[in-house]
């Protein structure tokens, strides 16, 4: 029974050297190549969403009372104290970045009348993953709105090798869906505030 | 009957055989078989333990991966503060600001806000590190080529069409005559302090927890030589798989006998 234990510490003296002696391969080894790719640009985006050259952008600013919200669709990830769309009748157009692995992924998203009409990935950053770009896995967003808890209305299927970048796409989607919604309330209590006037 | 004993003698020799070398196996690949084991779990749930999101940090890590920057960083001035880039991370006055950034062409401050500027992208920081948007170019009037303030400490950058003036909330950009002169802002060499301070940041900014476990699945942790380490403890699996079979075999045989 002295065996095995005497045996680990024999095995790990061993690889003791071994470690010390090619220590600092895995940095050259596993470093990942990024490349930048732009698919759309987002001023293109912007313009071919709202079927004209943007105007001025409108700012919905994170206050404290969507702010616990918001970091609970983004699952703790930091997100900018203001947000910036653009806007026709009841159509908005965010450009929102997300985390997918490490590096931003900077996503278009069309919503009308609180259901989304188009998401398409404009710049993709990874070296892995990029296959969320595609229509078949785009499509699955068509017409997809917010329940009552806040999810997503329709399940999206992944893709097998881009699971956290199809992961940050629902999450993005989301956050733009209730961006919208925000956005829907403020005008309708504005409007209901200047019809009692 | 003196053959068939010799049979049975050759099969217990190759019998006890097998059943050493199992152990022998079995013992030697122990340790790097359970690191498979666990870390294999682990990175199956990549997503869910949020293993991209989560640092690891230390002297040890900065040591082994040999965390150091592959270029020099760049400095700009702003009255006493400096805003420093090296390799996407952003500092003021040496306290870490913001990640993934692109290196800047200069940088504004007004009141509690600074103002980032990058040939693509406009950056909206607070001072305590929050970011309050970081604007591309559909928010621009063009790719930035120089960024400066105005005597008013207004924000003015030159693109291939001329200098522009952001209003107060850098909604709008307002294009100014071409005989306005601005000073462009420009890198500069900072204080040996600022250096150090964002160096020994840089070094010790760890790596991603989903890399270091990839890393000891696959072995790479322990340098060129891990992965053939590793290699041999999954053979060693399939060794012990097949003289656990032939042993099981054997003495299934045995106990008929």
């Amino acid at each position: 029974m002295m065996r095995l234990p005497l045996f680990i510490v024999f095995f790990l003296l061993l690889s003791g050297p071994v470690l010390l002696w090619s220590a600092p391969a895995p940095a050259q080894e596993t470093a990942q190549e990024t490349a930048e790719k732009i698919y759309v640009r987002a001023e293109d985006y912007i313009a071919a969403a709202l079927d004209r050259k943007p105007e001025k952008p409108h700012i919905l600013w994170v206050t404290r009372d969507i702010k616990p919200t918001i970091r609970m669709i983004l699952r703790g990830e930091k997100s900018p104290l203001r947000y910036r769309y653009y806007r026709t009748g009841n159509r908005t157009v965010w450009i929102l970045d997300i985390i997918g692995k490490t590096l931003p992924i900077t996503t278009g998203i069309t919503i009308e009348n609180g259901r989304v009409i188009d998401m398409t990935v404009l710049t993709y950053r990874e070296s892995h993953g990029s296959e969320i770009r595609y229509p078949a896995y785009r499509q699955q967003f068509n017409g997809i709105g917010l329940t009552e808890k806040l999810l997503l209305s329709k399940p999206v299927n992944g893709i097998s090798g881009a699971t956290l970048s199809s992961n940050a796409m629902k999450k993005i989607v989301r956050l733009a869906l209730y961006l919208d919604s925000r956005v829907m309330e403020k005008d309708a209590t504005q409007e209901k505030s200047q019809t009692k006037k | 009957m003196p053959h068939k004993r010799k049979a049975r003698q050759r099969n217990s020799k190759r019998q006890k055989i097998i059943r050493r070398g199992h152990r022998w196996v079995g013992y030697g690949s122990l340790f790097f078989v359970v690191i498979l084991s666990i870390t294999g779990l682990i990175l199956n749930h990549t997503a869910k333990l949020n293993l991209n999101q989560q640092k690891v940090q230390g002297e040890v890590i900065s040591s082994l991966y040999n965390l150091s920057p592959t270029t020099p960083p760049r400095h700009f001035r702003h009255g006493k503060l400096w805003l420093s880039w090296l390799e996407g991370r952003l500092y003021l006055d040496g306290i870490f600001l913001a990640a993934n950034s692109e290196p800047p062409i200069g940088f504004a401050r007004q009141d509690d806000l600074v103002i980032v500027g990058s040939r693509t992208h406009l950056s909206l920081y607070l001072t305590d590190g929050s970011v309050v948007e970081t604007m591309d170019l559909s928010s621009l009037p063009g790719k930035i080529t120089a960024f400066g303030q105005s005597a008013t400490g207004a924000v003015i950058i030159t693109t291939a069409d001329g200098n522009y003036e952001a209003d107060s909330d850098f909604i709008s950009w307002k294009k100014l005559s071409d005989n306005i002169t601005f000073t462009p802002d420009h890198a500069r060499k900072a204080p040996e302090q600022i250096t150090k301070k964002i160096l020994q940041d840089f070094h010790g900014q760890g790596i991603t927890l989903y890399r270091l476990i990839l890393d000891l699945h696959s072995g790479r942790i322990l340098g060129s030589f891990g992965p053939y380490l590793m290699d041999l403890a999954a053979i060693s699996l399939v060794i012990l798989g097949i003289t656990g079979l032939i042993q099981r075999k054997r003495t299934t045989k045995d106990r008929k006998k």
